[in-house]
């Protein structure tokens, strides 16, 4: 469920930053907590952002608060470890299923015919069974996910309770929460176990990269050309469901082959009714709690292949 | 077949200097490619004019044709796409004869012995990853200078710190042989700083060596294997923090040295998990002798030796060689043997010869293929 209050995603920040635009823009003031575990050990190193929107920030130290937890919590950690092991294996078995699904529609998107309704037809059934694939998937991952809940509750938990209680009270002092990109699989556990979510309350966020995509729905992991493996596109986990009906790509011109119809094509169809929205750097999108709106010229994936520029949704 | 444009020139008679000049002004740079031929040209006074290559399995001189009457001169061979192939050409001029580099085609590759021409066919283009960019984030260089008892001599270490280098994190390892020429002609820093940027593979501690007398060192000499595991490798674990365990340690080399890297993992084999061999000499002789010279007779020793105990000097080998290249029987021939004792392996071969551009076209394939990056976790 998503709520009635401002979340705004943007593409990479690194170059040419422009979340201060963003939060004028937005009407976002007060102190902003700013959550930058998904660049791990380089958690603190927040300088450029502080200078960027020319005030401190009050980092949240996720990833410190999370080691420190896994360092007190040794069943915890074992647990942890035990789940991620199970969740490599299911995505072992869903890599190998995609590929052949995947292959299977790539097939139909290249081929044409004279009787174009028929082909249309195998494409589109084609699609679903991926998309069948990827449910299939979220199925069992949630499965595994709720079966560490059962023996772990963060709630519950006097580590994590205690920095969650932390947590709260700091973000009671804030207007607003940036969440930065980096690895997007340690920023969502950080996000996950320590159970973040509720804490936000209504706060309006900012988030780019990686953050943006732990936001949305599903989280999807791509790259066209990855040096090694298929490149295949792949549902990761679920993410928080404050960002809906949208599929974040930040980086799309750089990791994805955007002038590729077929590709594209395939993307955008495989999770319809969701928006594939590329993230690049000068473009964002902002929720009002209500609807999309695109900043600096996003643009959106569409099923014919296409790549145009994004309209109100 | 003669190409199009040259022909058309013949068709016009004996053409004058002025023409042929007009002719190579508007057709080159040469040579031209089309429909899998090469047509390359000369225009000089010469007794003959002669295409030097290195591609194995061709001739390795080919005379070039003399339009008559002129001084232009011309030679078309099939090449397939997709290819790179290095030469000079060798002018004849009577009393004396010169090798020169192509003075029409402005492609040049360099090596320790100089610079060759370039010929590449429709399809080869330099990849992106090797030049420098503006965006990417250097890593730094500092020099080690140790003395090393096996080899009795001082000697220098170049060490690659990865960009954002923290001195609480701990790295891989990666040992290249030939350090100094795989970064001055394979481009190697650049490489490294541009596939670390790019998440390709993981930041990495990466330790450049250079050998004093190289034929006889890297010739599978035991005490180059005992001053890289004895000597190089506790200086860095002296200085920097690395990773412990063996598979994520890689030590590399070409030709010669990709000879050097499998003797040290051979003789130290809890030492490196992982080898990348480019073009590796790894000569041997199932019956009689080998042709090879004399430089290559302590090679063949060792890999003969190796062929009949190869054991397991690494869980991970990543191959290359080009397929213009002599070497390319005995490197493949290596790779079921080392698919036999359990090593995982992947060869890659290249329409390239044995030069440090090849070696440099495929580190980002054997690079990634050891240490794959996090690419597909991070969204900077």
């Amino acid at each position: 469920m998503s709520r009635a209050t401002s979340v705004t995603l943007l593409g990479p920040q690194r170059h040419k930053p422009f979340i201060k635009d963003v939060l004028e823009e937005y009407g976002i003031e007060g102190q902003l907590a700013v959550i930058t575990g998904g660049w791990e050990e380089r958690e603190a190193e927040v300088d450029d952002l502080d200078q960027h929107l020319g005030r401190p920030t009050l980092n949240l130290r996720l990833h410190e608060r999370f080691q420190d937890v896994m360092g007190r919590e040794q069943r915890f950690q074992q647990a942890l470890l035990d789940r991620n092991d199970r969740l490599r294996i299911a995505q072992t078995l869903y890599r190998r299923r995609l590929h052949q699904a995947l292959e299977s529609v790539r097939s139909l998107y290249g081929l044409t015919l004279p009787r174009m309704e028929l082909l249309m037809a195998e494409r589109s059934d084609a699609l679903r069974a991926v998309s069948d694939l990827d449910h299939h998937y979220l199925t069992q991952i949630r499965g595994i996910h709720q079966a560490f809940l059962d023996l772990w509750d963060p709630t519950l938990n006097p580590s994590i309770a205690g920095a969650r209680a932390e947590l709260k009270e700091e973000l009671q002092s804030c207007g607003g929460v940036l969440i930065a990109g980096g690895n997007v699989s340690v920023l969502l556990d950080q996000l996950y176990l320590l159970k973040l979510r509720p804490l936000l309350g209504t706060l309006p966020i900012v988030a780019w990269s990686a953050g943006a995509m732990v936001l949305t729905d599903r989280i999807v992991l791509f790259h066209d050309s990855p040096p090694q493996g298929r490149g295949d596109p792949e549902i990761y986990d679920d993410g928080l469901r404050l960002a809906p009906r949208l599929v974040a790509l930040p980086h799309a011109k750089h990791r994805l082959k955007l002038q590729d119809e077929r590709r594209v094509g395939i993307l955008a169809g495989r999770f319809a009714p969701a928006t594939c929205v590329a993230l690049d750097e000068g473009n964002g999108v902002h929720w009002d709690g209500y609807e999309w709106t695109p900043i600096g010229g996003a643009r959106t994936l569409v099923a014919d292949g296409q790549v145009v520029e994004m309209v109100n949704r | 077949m003669t190409a199009p444009a040259l022909q058309a020139l013949f068709d016009q008679g004996t053409p004058t200097p002025e023409q042929i000049q007009t002719f190579v002004e508007s057709n080159g740079p040469f040579p031209i490619y089309a429909d899998g031929q090469a047509t390359f040209v000369f225009v000089g006074a010469a007794d003959s004019v002669r295409w030097q290559h290195y591609i194995f399995g061709l001739p390795t001189s080919q005379e070039f044709n003399r339009l008559e009457g002129t001084d232009l001169w011309h030679l078309t061979v099939q090449l397939r796409k997709m290819s790179r192939i290095e030469y000079k050409l060798l002018i004849d001029y009577g009393d004396n004869a010169v090798l020169i580099r192509d003075p029409l085609n402005p492609l040049r590759a360099r090596d320790p012995y100089g610079a060759n021409s370039v010929c590449a066919t429709a399809g080869y283009e330099r990849p992106e990853w090797t030049w420098p960019s503006e965006t990417t984030r250097a890593g730094r260089m500092e020099t080690h200078k140790i003395y090393s008892e096996a080899l009795g001599e001082d000697r220098y270490i170049q060490v690659y710190k990865p960009a954002r280098f923290r001195e609480s994190c701990r790295y891989p390892l990666l040992v290249v042989h030939d350090g100094t020429d795989y970064q001055r002609f394979s481009a190697f820093k650049i490489v490294l700083d541009n596939l670390i940027h790019r998440l390709e593979i993981p930041p990495m501690i990466v330790a450049f060596t250079d050998p004093g007398d190289r034929l006889r060192e890297y010739a599978a000499d035991p005490r180059h294997a005992k001053h890289i595991v004895e000597e190089v490798i506790p200086e860095l674990e002296a200085h920097y923090n690395l990773e412990e365990r063996a598979l994520s340690r890689c030590i590399m080399g070409a030709s010669f040295g990709g000879v050097a890297s499998l003797s040290t993992a051979w003789r130290y084999p809890k030492a490196f998990g992982k080898l990348l061999l480019q073009s590796g000499s790894f000569a041997f002789t199932d019956i009689g002798t080998h042709h090879r010279g004399p430089a290559f007779d302590p090679v063949v020793e060792f890999m003969n030796e190796f062929r009949k105990s190869p054991g397991r000097p690494a869980e991970k080998i990543y191959m290359s060689c080009g397929i213009y290249e002599s070497l390319i029987y005995e490197n493949r021939s290596m790779v079921p043997l080392l698919q036999e004792c359990g090593i995982s392996v992947r060869f890659e071969e290249a329409r390239d010869g044995h030069n440090w551009e090849n070696w440099r076209d495929r580190l980002r394939g054997g690079l990634s293929w050891l240490f794959p990056g996090p690419l597909w976790m991070i969204y900077e």
